[in-house]
């Protein structure tokens, strides 16, 4: 008998995974001899959840945008009458077949290796995670591993930070391992705080014991006997996935006083964060945890040296720490084969924005820009023109579109401008103003600045401001200027990550996209037709048939004009909510 | 040391890697590198990014207090980018910084007379300095304070809550008070260099005053008979009376200033002679002429002429005037010449104005005062016509006006109605409608003639004030902008006098200071004002109309003190009080920021002053966290912190409480650590401006630690007290608030005799006269052992020395001691017989090092908050804590293990640690045996095994045990404790813990006892002689009568035994049960600072001074000698020694040195020569001070009931409990 599977992330919450479940549910009970549906975590197409999965010697199919009633459909026609509704198949996986259905593309262009378990396994289910090969990692480095072989391993499979930085992971391993201290400290940081960035939650939603897995391992190579995951308090799915995982893998004596019989000792602490971005930076994140305010400390002495509580510390993200497992399971040289020359193995990316699959997809490193937008992603919602990407969270930059055979490495993105970052992707079609979309990542900088660098605390208001004018049409020339030069010193004297990478996204935008701030400053308007003070609406007369639709839903009453004839708009009185344009049947009105 | 090679602006430097660059720099002197968050005793914490630095091959610019120099680095402290960089970071910090760093008034005075500041010493009474700092700025305050047109006024703050200062009247007042104009100037030595000054009005008697000052030999020619210019020809006396201009005038040429009166330049001598004689030369000739009316028969009628010509002559000859007086302007000269028309008794006066009485430009009070003279205003009417008959005036044809659009004047523009034209009759017409400098004849034709403006003004550069003639230079109502008001004037001179000065000196003409104005941005308004109660200004009074009829008199008289007193206090002090050492103005100025670039939102808020002594205002606050840095260092838990993110982080006192209600001890040295004015002391005076007349550096003596401070003081009794401005170095809350007791307590002022009930002040020598007669007539009765002298343990080595003086050798007596010592129940020299010595074994430097601070009897915190920073700093560096005490204490959290015996139980307590250790084999028992003293000491250990200890101390067994497994671990221990702390004295106390540290030591472990005492100077006692015990320099007492032992002398008090006794600085009287030693007593002669219930109920009272108000030697706890100074002045006129010499020499005591140094010499040679090879312990003036851990350990009978406690017995001492126990509030100065 086959199996159904339901999509539990935060994701398929949202879009009602909860619902289908409980049907599902209640039609296996009424059903003798039906296996009850089993949860697993997010597959990465977000953008079709709530996704069911029929599973059956080995064949995973993947139904989307599942309702109730929908759910019926697949639990009487697909499980119990074995019928596959292929019409509806969003994605088939086979053991030695190319994945089919209508998402196909979207997964054969990835190479799992992070999000091996996900979508695949109960995240709730430590079984799962054994039967999955899970921990076995874990026995290898603890039975036939010393801690510089470990080390070594690291260092050969050429693993680098995943929380943006790409500092090689076996290195930072080695130093903390090289400095003996009484304590030492392992933290995994899944303070993710990027708008539009999930891998991480995802990550520890659906798969929370390969993070656990590579936190002991590396507390085995550093000498640590006792770590924190520091995670925002905002994913409360990912802390009770985590809580489990820490009581079942305690339970089987993954965690705690003598690992698997090793002798060796480790046990682990979920500390959450309150939401403060800067915590993902991590001498704000040990602040943090020893309960100080969150804000940054004057490096050296580095972490690996003086770290959490002035002990050596070694402080990786949520994805590192899930790449390590696999990697001492299948070995370094397995793991170097992905990627290009410097930077190995494959990354983990949230595609948002305006991209017709929005989801997680992991790809090897040095997939291009235009790979991962087209291929993975579909291309541009709506049928419109691909702008550029913002990689990087608030702190990356934007790429423009005539960029997008730029390879996604830890080499070629900082070239651009932009940053690797830990893997948000924001797409960007033409409708996107840039200038405002620097001013909105620079907001959130500026709000999220711990408030200690004058440069940061100051500085980027003062650029927010002069940001608001150019999309207010108040701007002048020298504006670009003053902020430019203001931004590089940003970048100069601030102490940490947050304020030396805060105005990326203004030098990005002022580097590819000029022309635009300038017709922002000179003609006073906005090309994107985003800025409302910069947009005038308007009423093309060719279209309009009159049907007074626009002028009954205007809430100011700017529009004007008798039934069936031409209406107009007046531009004094509008306050260009854009109610006119969404409510036109006939495409007549529009914004210049 | 090793050093690494570095290069820094290109020179080679090798540098210690343990250092950050900014140090490296600073201590070779390479550079000053500006920084706001950083000082030395701090941690590096980088927020600011002032202090940056370039270093080759590194992206970023770095942070030079952060980062450490490493080998190769290439630093550039000064490139363009880091200059750059710096400037911006400033320019950041200031585009939110909404501050006023000079007040509006001053800002807004043409001369930068410093308004805030003359009205702060006005509020201190201060009218010599007031004077004096005006005339920094303005040589003619008697003037301004009469007539000046008052900008300052129109900007204050005070107008968004009620009324402007009465700035002016405030000015006048103090340059009315007596003595103002008493001694001469301060001028500097003569240049040989001379100035020809043209005009003796107030350009050119300004330009006078400074260059005089300044040591140049200004001469002045003057054209009148009388100096003053329009000052005295255009001013009437009723307004400025010449006596007051006179004074003034004389006080200018009392700094160096000649003037030749009666002397026309052009005429008498030329310009180009004087540019011949002199190396430089002004013009500030004024503006003599007078603006015509251009209308018909204006020059050739009898009757009609200008109102400036008319004062002129009226000011020389005041004949009467009769008939209607016509007056054609509306400025502040018409006012005076209708005035003056009317004063000599024209029938009608008619002002005619061609707008309405809104628009004149006439001050406000005159134009009242014109009215309330009967004075009529004719409005919106014009002359048009001069209605003569046979020459003569007959009346002026007029036109009416009506009000149109609104000129460039800002005020609306008057037009003829047509056909309105109408006759005004009149027998006297005068204009006052404008004036214009006449200067053709002066300048001349000569090669070195200036140039003239088409207004005939003089033309110079706005800057310089130079005319196109090098050397020429020109002011006043005669250059330029042509005429205006006085204080302009005064400005032309001062500004043209540093002009001058700069031509001949070659020094360039300073620039402004940078300031930032509150205006910048927007008025604060009353949200940011808070809520200030309304006060309206005080009116300005004035003699009736009638009384001004037919003379001159002046008519503002002036206010009274009390009313100026009220005025003063209205002023909001808008200036900032850091004004001089703000470093972000001064690094502001540095880099010459530009305000403009940054503008935008910016953050207001209103000022907390709730706290008693510190007001915030977080609108100067720059987020450098030195506050809270300093505050962590000093609380275990600090009292600020940091509240919000982004641009709205702000510094807020810990949970967003008022400081007061967090755990804030009041330190304060938040205040000296705040690089900019967001934090500042309230002063417990009126009066808060950037003014310090005199710092000087002294003690603090409210505790044995003697702390370095610095007083500032504002003027008599009038002062602030501050850290010694050295990094790291600390004040506690007594130190810097101390005294708020010395103003809020009643002082003994004069000598006073008790009979009955009534007290009588009597001279000092009576006084002594008195006290001699008394206390020799008792111990004629009874015998000397009779007598007592008693002193406080705060007071000098001089006064212990004059005090057991008077006692030995005056009374012949041997009773002498401090009271609070013998309450506490300890014995003279407690820790001879264990160590040879009573004083701490180290001094405070051995917290540094240690690796066990043990707490016992001491809570750092509460008594001794400077001391408690090194216990912190220990404990951060990994020292453990061992805190014993029977109350809980904030550093019980620090603690690894508290214990809490019962009060009085402590040193069973450590007897029962101590035999743990002896138990366990910590301490070899065998060893012990083989110490000096061993075998007696080992008999007595044997019963405080964990069980008995447990039962007489209530501590646990295994608290015990945990305790001396501390000891165990530990290989540097320093015990802390208060010899006379009440709180948890127990009976042999400190040889307990001596014998401790015997054993410690014995065991090869480090021990060292720290005894920091509650009182400045109980070490001095045993060393001055103050003791029953000791003769100065510890040395064995003689056979006098009386009692040689602390038991002793308590035992005579306890029986009542006591006649008569001279208590100095102790109030026995207020406690039940001291005041029984008193019961018996049948003469008694208090001597103390303040009134108490001792010198209330003494037959004699003798006025003593606070430790701010004598000059003396004490002995802090480390055995270190300290200098205190005189800061202030007693008010009783003698310090306490003097009082003491005094009385001593009454009582026929001799060979006491005639000045304090005389007796401190002595002092000092007695010292060491009695104490020889201990000096250095006790007596400690710069030699290494080592305590070489021998000893003897003694059997201490711990098991005695603890005797009871008193409570304190002097003022500070309750001063200090108070606070403790009750908090600040109680002592608030308000």
């Amino acid at each position: 008998m086959p199996k159904l599977y339901v999509g539990m992330g935060s994701c398929g919450l949202s879009a009602g995974a909860r619902e289908v479940l409980e049907a599902l549910r209640n039609l296996a009970a009424a059903h003798e001899g039906a296996p009850p549906p089993e949860i697993t975590g997010c597959i990465g197409m977000c953008y079709r959840e709530p996704l069911v999965e029929v599973r059956e010697n080995g064949r995973r199919t993947l139904y989307g945008e599942v309702t109730p009633a929908k759910a019926e459909t697949i639990f009487r026609r697909h499980l119990l009458g074995g019928e596959i509704l292929e019409d509806e198949v969003v994605l088939r996986l086979e053991r030695d077949a190319a994945p089919a259905g209508q998402e196909a593309e979207f997964y054969s262009q990835q190479q799992r290796i992070v999000l091996r378990n996900c979508g695949t396994i109960d995240p709730e289910s430590i079984e799962d995670y054994e039967a999955a090969g899970g921990y076995q990692a874990l026995a290898k480095a603890l039975r036939e591993m010393t801690p510089p072989g470990i080390i070594q391993e690291i260092k050969d499979s050429g693993l680098r930070g995943r929380g943006g930085a790409g500092f090689p992971t076996g290195l930072k391993w080695s130093f903390a391992a090289g400095n003996q201290a009484d304590h030492k400290y392992v933290i995994c940081n899944a303070d993710e705080g990027d708008p539009g960035a999930f891998m991480d939650r995802s990550v520890l939603e659906s798969d929370p014991h390969s993070v656990l897995e590579g936190m002991i391992i590396c507390a085995r190579a550093i000498g640590a006997t006792f770590g924190y995951i520091y995670c925002r308090a905002e994913y409360p799915l990912a802390i009770k996935r985590l809580t489990l995982a820490l009581a079942a893998a305690r339970q089987k004596g993954y965690l705690g006083k003598d690992i698997m019989g090793s002798g060796h000792e480790f046990d682990l602490k979920i500390k959450q964060g309150a939401g403060a971005f800067v915590c993902g930076e991590e001498t704000a994140l040990f602040a943090s945890i020893e309960g100080e305010r969150g804000m940054p400390r004057i490096r050296p002495p580095f972490p690996a040296e003086k770290g959490l509580w002035q002990k050596p510390t070694n402080n990786n993200n949520v994805e590192t720490f899930a790449n390590v497992p696999w990697i001492i399971a299948n070995g370094a040289a397995a793991y170097a084969a992905f990627g290009t020359e410097k930077s190995k193995g494959t990354k983990v990316f949230a595609l948002a924005g305006k991209i017709l699959r929005g989801g997680l997809a992991e790809v090897p490193m040095g997939t291009t820009l235009n790979d991962l937008v087209f291929k993975v992603g579909g291309g541009i919602k709506d049928g419109r023109k691909f702008k550029a990407v913002q990689m990087g969270g608030p702190s990356g930059g934007c790429i423009p579109a005539d960029l997008g055979d730029t390879r996604v490495d830890f080499e070629s993105i900082p070239k651009t401008g932009a940053i690797m970052g830990s893997g948000g992707m924001v797409v960007l079609d033409d409708t996107t103003c840039m200038v405002d979309i620097a001013r909105f990542f620079l907001d959130f900088t500026q709000n999220e600045s711990c408030g200690k660098c004058t440069f940061c605390r100051i500085g980027t208001l003062r650029m927010l401001e002069i940001l608001q004018r150019i999309t207010d049409g108040e701007g002048q020339l020298e504006d670009l200027d003053k902020m430019g030069r203001l931004a590089i010193q940003i970048k100069e004297a601030s102490l940490c990550g947050l304020g030396q990478t805060a105005p990326n996204p203004v030098l990005t935008t002022l580097r590819y996209f000029q022309d635009e701030y300038k017709a922002h400053i000179e003609q006073h308007k906005c090309p994107a037709k985003n800025c409302a003070l910069l947009v005038d609406y308007k009423i093309n007369p060719v279209l309009c048939v009159g049907c007074t639709i626009c002028a009954k839903n205007c809430p100011v009453q700017a529009i004007s004009g008798k039934p069936k004839q031409t209406h107009t708009i007046d531009p004094a009185t509008c306050v260009k909510c854009g109610k006119c344009i969404s409510s036109c049947n006939f495409n007549a009105v529009y914004k210049d | 040391m090793d050093t690494v090679n570095i290069e820094i602006n290109g020179q080679p430097i090798a540098a210690d890697p343990s250092q950050t660059i900014l140090e490296v720099v600073h201590a070779q002197g390479l550079d000053r590198i500006p920084t706001l968050c950083h000082s030395p005793e701090l941690k590096p914490y980088g927020s600011c990014f002032v202090c940056v630095v370039e270093v080759e091959g590194r992206p970023n610019l770095l942070p030079a207090c952060a980062t450490r120099v490493g080998a190769g680095m290439k630093i550039q402290t000064r490139s363009e980018r880091v200059v750059a960089s710096r400037r911006a970071a400033l320019e950041l910090l200031l585009s939110n910084h909404y501050a006023d760093c000079l007040s509006p008034c001053k800002l807004g005075c043409p001369a930068g007379v410093d308004v805030q500041g003359y009205i702060a010493l006005a509020a201190m009474g201060e009218f010599r300095k007031a004077a004096d700092l005006i005339r920094e700025t303005n040589p003619l305050p008697a003037v301004c304070g009469r007539v000046c047109v008052r900008k300052c006024e129109g900007v204050c703050r005070r107008l968004d809550v009620d009324e402007s200062v009465g700035i002016n009247n405030i000015k006048r007042f103090i340059t009315d008070s007596p003595g103002v104009y008493d001694a001469a100037p301060a001028r500097e030595t003569s240049r040989g260099q001379s100035v020809g000054i043209i005009g003796a009005g107030p350009a050119g008697l300004t330009a006078a005053w400074f260059l005089g000052r300044w040591g140049y030999d200004p001469v002045i020619y003057e054209s009148m008979n009388h100096p003053g210019g329009m000052l005295r020809y255009g001013i009437p006396e009723y307004r400025l009376p010449k006596e007051a201009l006179d004074r003034e005038v004389d006080y200018i040429c009392r700094a160096g200033a000649e003037i030749k009166l009666g002397v026309r330049v052009g005429r008498d001598v030329s310009l180009d002679d004087l540019m011949t004689r002199h190396q430089a030369v002004f013009i500030g000739a004024g503006a003599w002429g007078s603006t015509p009316m251009h209308i018909e028969g204006e020059f050739d009628t009898e009757g009609v002429r200008t109102g400036i010509d008319f004062l002129i002559e009226k000011a020389e000859q005041p004949t009467p005037v009769r008939g209607t007086v016509v007056v054609v302007g509306g400025g502040n000269t018409a006012m005076d010449v209708a005035r003056t028309s009317w004063r000599l008794g024209a029938d009608k006066v008619i002002l005619l104005y061609r707008r309405t009485k809104a628009e004149m430009p006439a001050d406000k009070l005159e134009i009242e005062d014109c009215i309330k003279e009967g004075i009529e205003i004719l409005e919106l009417a014009a002359p048009v016509q001069v209605i003569a008959e046979n020459g003569k005036l007959r009346g002026l044809r007029c036109i009416r006006m009506k009000l149109g659009e609104p000129d460039a004047s800002g005020r609306r523009r008057p037009i003829p109605m047509e056909g309105s034209e109408f006759e005004l009759p009149c027998d006297l017409a005068m204009a006052a409608i404008g004036q214009r400098p006449v200067l053709e004849d002066l300048v001349g034709k000569g090669e070195r003639a200036p140039a003239l403006s088409k207004w005939q003004t003089v033309v110079v550069n706005a800057e310089t004030f130079q005319t196109n003639v090098p050397g020429l230079f020109a002011g006043g109502d005669a250059a330029d902008d042509g005429p205006t008001v006085v204080i302009d004037a005064i400005r032309d001179g001062q500004r043209a006098a540093k002009a001058i000065h700069a031509y001949l000196s070659g020094e360039p003409i300073p620039r402004e200071p940078f300031a930032v104005r509150k205006d910048f941005w927007a008025k604060p308004g009353q949200a940011e004002l808070g809520d200030l109660v309304k006060s309206p200004r005080q009116p300005l009074p004035e003699i009736h109309v009638e009384e001004r009829e037919g003379n001159f008199r002046e008519v503002a008289t002036g206010l009274e003190y009390d009313d100026m007193m009220l005025e003063a206090k209205r002023c909001l002090s808008c200036g900032c009080l850091r004004f001089t050492d703000c470093q972000l103005r001064a690094y502001a100025d540095e880099y010459q920021v530009d305000m403009k670039r940054f503008v935008g939102y910016l953050r207001k808020h209103r000022v907390d002053d709730r706290h008693p002594h510190i007001s915030y205002d977080p609108n100067k606050c720059i987020l450098c966290a030195r506050c809270i840095r300093t505050c962590a260092r000093v609380l275990p838990i600090a009292a600020l912190g940091l509240v919000n993110r982004g641009f709205k982080t702000e510094m807020r006192p810990a949970m967003n409480e008022p400081l007061a209600r967090t755990n804030c001890i009041s330190c304060g040295n938040c205040i000296d650590a705040c690089p900019t004015g967001a934090l500042t002391e309230k002063y417990p005076f009126p009066g808060r401006a950037d003014l310090v007349t005199a710092v000087t550096a002294s003690r603090c003596a409210a505790c044995s630690l003697g702390c370095a401070m610095q007083v500032k003081q504002f003027g008599p009794g009038r002062y602030q007290v501050t850290g010694p401005d050295r990094a790291g170095e600390y004040l506690c809350r007594y130190g810097r608030f101390g005294n708020e007791l010395f103003i809020q307590t009643r002082r003994l002022t004069e000598p006073a005799l008790r009979r009955g009930s009534e007290r009588k002040p009597l001279s000092l020598p009576d006084a002594f006269a008195q006290v001699v007669g008394g206390l020799r007539e008792i111990a004629g009765r009874f015998g000397p052992e009779a007598v007592g002298v008693f002193i406080s343990p705060e007071a000098t080595n001089e006064e212990m020395y004059l005090a057991a003086r008077i006692a030995r050798e005056g009374l012949g007596t041997a009773n002498i001691g401090s009271l609070a010592v013998l309450g506490c129940g300890s014995e003279a020299g407690v820790l001879d017989a264990s160590i040879g010595f009573t004083q701490s074994t180290a001094d405070r430097g051995a917290l540094a090092k240690a690796d066990l601070i043990v707490c016992t009897n001491a809570d750092p915190e509460n008594d001794f908050a400077v001391l408690g920073v090194d216990v912190l700093e220990a404990i951060q560096r990994g020292a453990k804590l061992l805190v014993c005490s029977s109350a809980a204490i904030t550093l019980d959290a620090h603690a690894d293990v508290v214990l809490d015996p019962m009060r009085g139980r402590a040193a069973l307590l450590w007897n029962g640690v101590i035999q743990d250790l002896l138990d366990s084999g910590h301490f070899d028992r065998a060893k012990a045996k083989d110490q000096p003293g061993g075998e007696a000491f080992l008999a007595d250990m044997f019963d405080y095994g964990p069980a008995n200890v447990a039962t007489w101390t209530g501590v646990e067994a295994a608290k015990i045990h945990a305790a001396a497994d501390l000891f165990r671990q530990a290989k540097q221990v320093v015990f802390l404790h208060g010899p006379d702390r009440l709180q948890d004295l127990s009976p042999g106390d400190a040889s307990v813990l001596a014998n401790f540290a015997l054993l410690l030591r014995a065991a090869g472990q480090g021990a060292e006892l720290l005894l920091p005492s509650m009182a400045a100077n109980r070490y001095g006692l045993e060393l001055m002689g103050a003791d029953p015990a000791f003769r100065p320099g510890r040395n064995a007492a003689d056979g006098l009568p009386g009692a040689h032992t602390h038991a002793a002398l308590r035992a005579l008090l306890a029986e009542g035994q006591l006649r008569a006794a001279l208590v100095i600085g102790e109030d026995p009287l207020r406690e039940d049960r001291t005041a029984t030693w008193f019961r018996n007593l049948e003469f008694l002669v208090a001597m103390d600072w303040g009134q108490t219930e001792t010198s209330a109920a003494a037959d004699v009272a003798l006025p003593n001074s606070t430790y701010l108000e004598t000059a003396g030697t004490r002995c802090n706890f480390e055995g270190r000698l300290l200098r205190f100074e005189r800061v202030l002045d007693p008010p009783a006129g003698q310090s306490g020694w003097e009082v003491l010499a005094g009385l001593a020499a009454a009582l026929g005591v001799t060979g006491i040195g005639p000045s304090l140094t005389a007796i401190s010499a002595e002092i000092d040679r007695v010292v060491r020569e009695k104490l020889a090879a201990k000096t250095a312990l006790y007596w400690n003036c710069g030699e290494p001070r080592t305590w070489d851990g021998q000893g003897r350990l003694v059997a201490v009978d711990v098991k005695t009931r603890p005797s009871p406690i008193l409570p304190p017995l002097t003022v500070m001492e309750r001063y200090k409990r108070d606070i403790r126990e009750v908090g600040v509030e109680r002592y608030r100065v308000r």
